[in-house]
């Protein structure tokens, strides 16, 4: 089998793939993409609820891809539609929960310091967007529960000004902000945080030395 | 007829119990909730955590970033 020559792109005239190829592979250092090692300091309860707000909204993305499958009338009615359901909602409530415990302990050791600003501010967008995003899956349970918080909702949200294009009595709109575009939004957020969380490192306590 | 008394028993039992204080008002479960979560986070500051079984390497540590 003859060798077939190939085209290589020099530095001077390489073409877009060279050039994203490039940008993708400085977004992290070296390394600590998939590191296998961490500071010592990592070695806290506290720095564990990060990965398990990741590990919890996996299981919501994946429960909530089978609901999107199954339909309303599945997950009302069917036994195993109840246990999906059921899945999606406490995934959710542990979703929540180690979230604001890692928001917590981020905040009393100050995540922000050594050049993590948009760290911190991706991390703080991300559950503001989060909480948007349970807010619609609320209202697009199909039920009278859904209905009782569209329409105690809907004041609050004309009163802000966006009731024009963001209708909490419309349950088709509200199930589509909540199956496709704020999903979109988290997913963005939660993917440019971890990088930037690879990318910086993670935080060292405030007293932590370079022997740490 | 107050407008309580036009519920049955079962629907007013099952709507929860509420705590008020002022204009703070909260259901016992929520709560019981943030409560649990104060104790998850105090518990994860004060709780030892498993040793690695790998050895800790001596460079790895704050970045140049978080020099002071």
């Amino acid at each position: 089998m003859t060798a077939v020559p190939r085209v290589v792109a020099t530095p001077d005239d390489a073409s877009w793939t060279v050039r994203l190829r490039r940008r993708i592979g400085g977004l992290v250092p070296a390394g600590e993409a998939l590191p296998d090692s961490q500071p010592s300091y990592v070695s806290s309860w506290i720095y564990v609820f990060g990965v398990l707000t990741l590990a919890a909204l996996t299981v919501v993305v994946g429960s909530g891809i089978v609901l999107t499958i199954g339909g309303s009338a599945w997950w009302h009615v069917s036994s195993v539609g109840h246990f999906v359901n059921s899945l999606h909602l406490w995934s959710v409530e542990l979703f929540f929960m180690f979230m604001v415990i890692h928001l917590w302990g981020k905040f009393w050791m100050a995540a922000w310091r050594g050049r993590r600003t948009m760290t911190w501010v991706t991390g703080v967008v991300a559950f503001v967007t989060s909480i948007g995003t349970a807010f619609t899956g609320y209202l697009s349970q199909s039920n009278f529960d859904s209905q009782w918080i569209g329409a105690e909702g809907k004041d609050g949200v004309n009163a802000i000004g966006v009731g024009a294009f963001f209708n909490v009595l419309n349950p088709g709109q509200m199930l589509l902000w909540h199956v496709v575009l704020l999903p979109l939004v988290v997913g963005a957020l939660t993917v440019i945080h971890i990088v930037l969380v690879r990318r910086h490192g993670v935080v060292p306590p405030i007293d932590a030395t370079g022997g740490d | 007829m107050p407008v309580i008394a036009a519920f049955p028993a079962w629907a007013i039992a099952a709507s929860g119990h509420y705590l008020h204080s002022g204009v703070i008002s909260v259901s016992v479960t929520n709560l019981l909730i943030v409560v649990a979560m104060l104790v998850l986070f105090g518990l994860a500051l004060v709780l030892p955590f498993p040793r690695p079984r790998t050895t800790v390497h001596p460079t790895v540590g704050p970045t140049e970033d978080d020099a002071p």
